[in-house]
């Protein structure tokens, strides 16, 4: 039994910030707030390098087994503390000195270590804890800004979490009853022999809960809600960390929980992919609004990084694939935002016509990052796209490359809707709606967006880090 | 594990035996209950230079059954508001916590009849004293529905304060119990009782340092409503409290509940930090002693009651809520870490004792700034709507250590000092 | 000292406690389904939360019960109770007109399918091919308590400190979605007695959480609130 919080260093540093931020927030005067913002880009900074630090030893598993530190925890740490940090960077100018700034900092904090812990969990009842420890805080940021649309968003997020909650909890109860255990490496030995109905209604059901996390289908009614109601750092927030928690939980919980060939689980999360990938995509066209045709943008992210989930175990390709894919996936959706963020005015597709006019920079960044999540050439997430269809292709879902294939192509439309007028389009006669929101988003925006670039180009030198064994 | 007298299955004896130790714990508790209004009274008027009751029986000691019987006869009104079935249901509501926690206390050793050996206690559940924590949050009931289903206005005010109370307590309450249940390892009451055997210095009172028992005294006299807790009933304010609309026997009720709290609320106090039946015996009628040395420490904390009761005059509300959230739980919070760190060792306990009083002595200092700064702000805000209006465009910095005027800066370019 | 055999098995009196605190858990959720008025559902939630905990007591699970009173039935219930009580939301619902419509076909639907497939389950071992797969928690002995105690704080250490780090986010998300957002000169003198006595005594000068009862009424009397809800419930 292995019990040593140092293992834990890059989680505890981000628990730890955000308590010492919740206290300071009861002194700090409000102008004064920007002290959590520096605490919290610090905790995430300290994580990173005690992940650095991670990656060197072996991997191993801790407290009791119930926790496993691997390539992929420190992949998830990576790239959920590299987003936390991009949100706080392009969170700077629209919450400065917001009552509850501080708050947002530390909710994000432990909604950071929430999706990490939900990676690193090798145990039913720890990953249910870290479903919490992801969500709950994510209730809370939605609702920050306490205005209409953000309490309702923020009241549609928790009940719909609090019901997919209540279905994993009853999903991981019947698991433990099966298996009188409830880790992972005991699960998949015990429910060998259990019945086939029952291991797959317990399955069923926690996969249940990690949708809502991922925002799939058909837990995904909450993404465009929450993501049009809440203020653009938080909207970031939810379209990108909670989803690599879920994911990886899922990979986790489909390789290492359930035993081979016992329940086509595989099957199952193909169907879903598709379903989520269509869904998000088609859902899109129609959309005026700029945060709501992300939301719907993320919906088909999603099913694309599903499909890799769906050949989990199959080959080694699939779980490098999920990794870089959702390193690039979260890069570039941060991007999006974080352009969203720098014109606070502009909430229409037809605001942002001539953007190219006013801000060539800008608009240079929502290109690389709009293409980007369509796929196009120098950017990472072709490469991500290529790996996920060889994965799958070679996993044998052929049809699930084709209609992701499909997909890829009928995403090309609504980014172009949103591109074509910033770029061809003459400026708008009223250019307030293209005001800036200051400096660091626009910071933000273009790092990001470089970022993209350079992690596409350097695809080669970054894949094989999401590569190599989960525990056994 | 467990009570020894079903150890051997549960035949007719053993069903005899606890419906007797029932009825038994049942009417001594009335009896005492009946005592106890005496006692109060007397030892009151005493306080006060007055006699008291003298007339019924032997120094008026069967006043308390007068009085009974002639609440009994009296007219039993309903208000025409009032919510029929939950206004008759709350009185009981609140008796039966009172009684039910009662049973949870040793009141002696341990007796054999007829084979079985028995414990002088109703039950001896392994959760025992958890479940004195979750009938004194059941408590709450009785007070909160006599209050509402009243339909008048100081009755629902009254359960209102009542309950807000009670809940508040209760934190502080469990927190002290945590105490307890730290040096004792179990969460038994027999158990508890056998920990603190077999010197006086190994009472719970001394092993957990003074400090949770007075925390806990303090929320169990405010988890009962009596004075200088009774805001609940503050005759100046409320009438009578949730209880104004009662008469007759369901407000003789709820007086049998207020009395009956205050001698199990003794008796839990005895058995958690004073060894309950735990004292010197001799060898005639063994079982005798332990009885009487419960009874004689249950009596000194129902004299304590009445003295305070004499003594104290009532809390304002702010005082009562800033008493408990703001002194009681963050002290009993401390206290518990410090517990908990002396008993891995005492290099730890000192450690953590000294870092949790620079820990309140910072916290103090820094509620005393903002409580200097809140004033000045009240200042600000005092120049009338004009200026309230004005400064929320205006943030307000800090008050500097000297002398002078607030700072008041504008948009927030420059720093006032820091506090 | 272990547990007689003869305790651990079914007897007589632990049929008779289980069918009573069955029928009282049964009642209570149906009383908290057909009652009208809200304050008497509540009420039979409690009567309900106490049948199952005398259930788990029957299980040996003698801290669950414990903690399932003083959790539910201390905390949560009396929570409703609150809300009921304080927004006078406490008359009659109108029930002729359904908010959703058809609910109650689907409702009345859903639930028979519920019961048929819990008559199914009982009556066989086919779902899970065994009547228990885990087996008696307390073969050792020792008490139950004792048992969770140490589960608690050695296999099952990391999700319970996760659960501590959320019971912060708790606190921070109260203050969050609760608090006024203060602004300088905000502040008024609170007063004492009169008509603030609830807002301003509850929650004490100091206190960071504002009632929102004000902000909601528009007038800081909470006597006048708390009339309208003791005169507009209907009579019973």
């Amino acid at each position: 039994m292995k019990e040593n919080p140092a293992a834990l260093a890059p989680e505890l540093a981000l628990v730890v910030a955000a308590v010492v931020g919740a206290v300071a927030s009861g002194w700090l005067p409000r102008r004064r707030q920007w002290a959590v913002r520096l605490l919290a880009a610090g905790a995430c900074v300290g994580g990173l390098v005690a992940t650095a630090l991670a990656m060197l030893g072996p991997p191993e598993r801790v407290f009791d087994g119930s926790y496993a530190i691997d390539p992929a925890t420190n992949a998830a740490r990576v790239v959920v503390l590299g987003a936390a940090l991009v949100v706080i960077g392009l969170s700077a100018e629209p919450l400065r000195a917001h009552p509850h700034e501080s708050e947002f900092y530390v909710l994000l904090l432990l909604a950071s270590a929430g999706a990490i812990a939900l990676v690193g969990a090798d145990d039913l009842l720890t990953v249910f804890a870290a479903y919490l420890l992801a969500s709950v805080p994510s209730y809370g940021l939605v609702g920050l800004l306490r205005d209409r649309t953000g309490s309702e968003a923020s009241l549609k997020y928790y009940l719909l979490g609090a019901l997919f909650g209540i279905v994993m909890l009853a999903g991981a109860t019947v698991l433990v009853g099966l298996g009188a255990t409830s880790s992972y490496p005991g699960l998949r030995e015990a429910l060998d022999s259990a019945p086939r109905a029952a291991v797959a209604f317990g399955a069923v059901c926690v996969t249940a809960g990690l949708l809502f996390k991922i925002g799939g289908v058909p837990a995904q009614f909450w993404v465009p809600d929450a993501v049009d109601g809440a203020s653009v750092p938080a909207a970031a927030f939810v379209t990108t960390i909670p989803k690599i928690g879920g994911l990886g939980a899922a990979f986790r919980f489909f390789t290492e929980a359930l035993p081979a060939g016992r329940v086509d689980w595989a099957l199952l999360v193909a169907v879903t992919a598709a379903c989520t990938m269509t869904l998000g995509n088609f859902a899109a066209f129609a959309q005026t609004r700029v945060k709501r045709l992300l939301a719907y943008s993320t919906i088909g992210q999603v099913g694309y990084l599903l499909m890799a989930v769906a050949v989990a175990g199959r080959n080694g390709l699939a779980q490098q694939a999920l990794w870089y894919y959702l390193a690039a996936y979260t890069v570039t959706n941060l991007a999006a935002f974080a352009v969203v963020a720098e014109l606070p005015a502009a909430r229409t597709l037809s605001d942002y016509r001539g953007l190219a006019h006013h801000r060539p920079l800008l608009a240079g960044s929502l290109a690389v990052s709009l293409l980007g999540l369509v796929g196009t050439p120098p950017t990472a997430l072709f490469v991500g796209k290529l790996e996920i269809f060889t994965a799958v292709i070679h996993g044998g879902y052929t049809w699930l490359a084709v209609l992701a294939i499909l997909n890829t192509v009928a995403s090309l439309y609504y980014y172009l809707r949103w591109l074509v007028p910033a770029f061809l389009h003459a400026p708008s006669p009223h250019p307030a709606v293209l005001s800036s929101g200051g400096t660091w988003s626009a910071a933000t925006a273009y790092a990001a967006a470089t970022a993209t670039v350079i992690l596409g180009v350097g695809a080669a030198a970054v894949l094989p880090l999401g590569a190599g064994h989960l525990l056994p | 594990m467990g009570d020894p007298l079903f150890s051997n299955g549960v035949g007719l004896a053993v069903w005899i035996i606890v419906v007797v130790k029932v009825l038994l714990a049942f009417g001594f508790l009335m009896v005492s209950v009946m005592l106890m209004i005496w006692f109060e009274r007397k030892v009151i008027s005493d306080m006060q230079n007055r006699i008291g009751p003298n007339r019924a029986g032997p120094f008026g000691i069967l006043q308390t059954l007068a009085d009974g019987i002639k609440l009994f006869f009296k007219e039993d009104l309903m208000p025409d508001k009032a919510d029929r079935f939950v206004f008759k249901l709350a009185p009981y509501l609140t008796v039966l916590p009172a009684f039910l926690i009662f049973t949870l206390v040793p009141v002696g050793g341990v007796v054999t009849i007829a084979h079985h050996v028995v414990e002088l206690q109703v039950a001896d559940p392994p959760m025992g004293i958890l479940l004195l924590l979750a009938l004194s949050s059941v408590a709450v009931y009785g007070t909160m529905l006599a209050g509402w289903s009243s339909g008048s206005k100081y009755p629902l005010l009254g359960s209102v304060r009542a309950s807000a109370q009670m809940i508040s307590y209760e934190a502080a309450m469990g927190l002290s119990v945590a105490a307890v249940i730290l040096e004792s390892h179990s969460l038994s009451t027999r158990a508890i009782v056998a920990a603190q055997a077999p010197h006086f210095w190994d009472w719970g009172v001394f092993r957990t340092g003074v400090v949770p028992f007075l925390v806990f005294f303090v929320a169990v006299t405010a988890e009962l409503n009596r004075p200088p807790f009774d805001l609940t009933e503050g005759e100046q304010e409320l009438v009578g409290g949730f209880h104004t609309e009662y008469s007759s026997i369901r407000f003789a009720l709820f007086f049998l509940a207020e009395f009956m709290n205050a001698i199990t609320m003794s008796a839990i106090m005895v058995t958690l930090f004073f060894g309950g039946p735990d004292g010197p015996g001799f060898h005639f009628v063994r079982w005798l002693w332990p009885i009487l040395w419960f009874l004689g420490k249950t009596l000194v904390f129902l004299y304590g009651y009445v003295w305070i009761r004499a003594a104290l005059p009532r809390l304002r509300y702010d005082q009562l809520m800033d008493l408990g959230w703001k002194r009681l739980i963050p002290l009993s919070l401390g206290w518990l870490l410090v517990i908990a760190a002396t008993s891995i060792n005492a290099v730890w306990g000192f450690s953590v004792l000294g870092g949790g009083i620079v820990a309140a002595g910072v916290l103090y200092q820094s509620l005393r700034v903002s409580s200097r700064r809140r004033e000045a702000l009240a200042m600000e805000g005092g120049l009338g709507r004009a200026g309230r209006l004005a400064s929320h465009q205006v943030q307000l910095r800090s008050v500097p250590d000297g002398p002078g005027a607030p700072v008041v800066t504008g948009g927030g370019t420059s720093e006032g000092g820091g506090s | 000292m272990s547990i007689h055999p003869a305790v651990l098995a079914a007897t007589i009196p632990d049929s008779i406690t289980f069918a009573i605190a069955a029928a009282i858990s049964v009642i209570g959720a149906l009383g908290v389904v057909l009652s009208r008025n809200p304050v008497h559902s509540a009420l039979m939630l409690v009567m309900t939360l106490f049948g199952v905990a005398v259930l788990f007591v029957e299980e040996n699970a003698q801290f669950l019960a414990a903690v399932q009173v003083i959790v539910y039935a201390g905390a949560i219930v009396v929570l409703f109770l609150f809300v009921i009580m304080l927004l006078g939301v406490d008359r009659r619902e109108v029930t002729e007109r359904d908010p959703l419509r058809g609910q109650r076909a689907v409702a009345l639907l859903l639930g028979i399918l519920g019961l048929v497939e819990v008559i199914l389950l009982a009556g066989g071992k086919w779902p899970t091919g065994a009547h228990s797969a885990a087996g008696a928690i307390n073969v050792t002995g020792r008490s139950n308590v004792a048992l969770l105690g140490d589960a608690v704080f050695t296999t099952y250490l990391l999700p319970f400190e996760i659960t501590s780090a959320l019971l912060v986010i708790a606190v921070i998300g109260a203050v969050v979605l609760a608090r006024r957002p203060r602004q300088a000169g905000d502040r008024e003198q609170p007063q004492i007695g009169g008509g603030d006595i609830i807002t301003a005594d509850v929650l004490g000068p100091d206190s960071l959480i504002r009632p929102e009862i004000e902000e909601a009424t528009g007038s800081s009397d909470v006597h006048e609130e708390l009339d309208k809800s003791s005169f507009e419930r209907s009579d019973p």
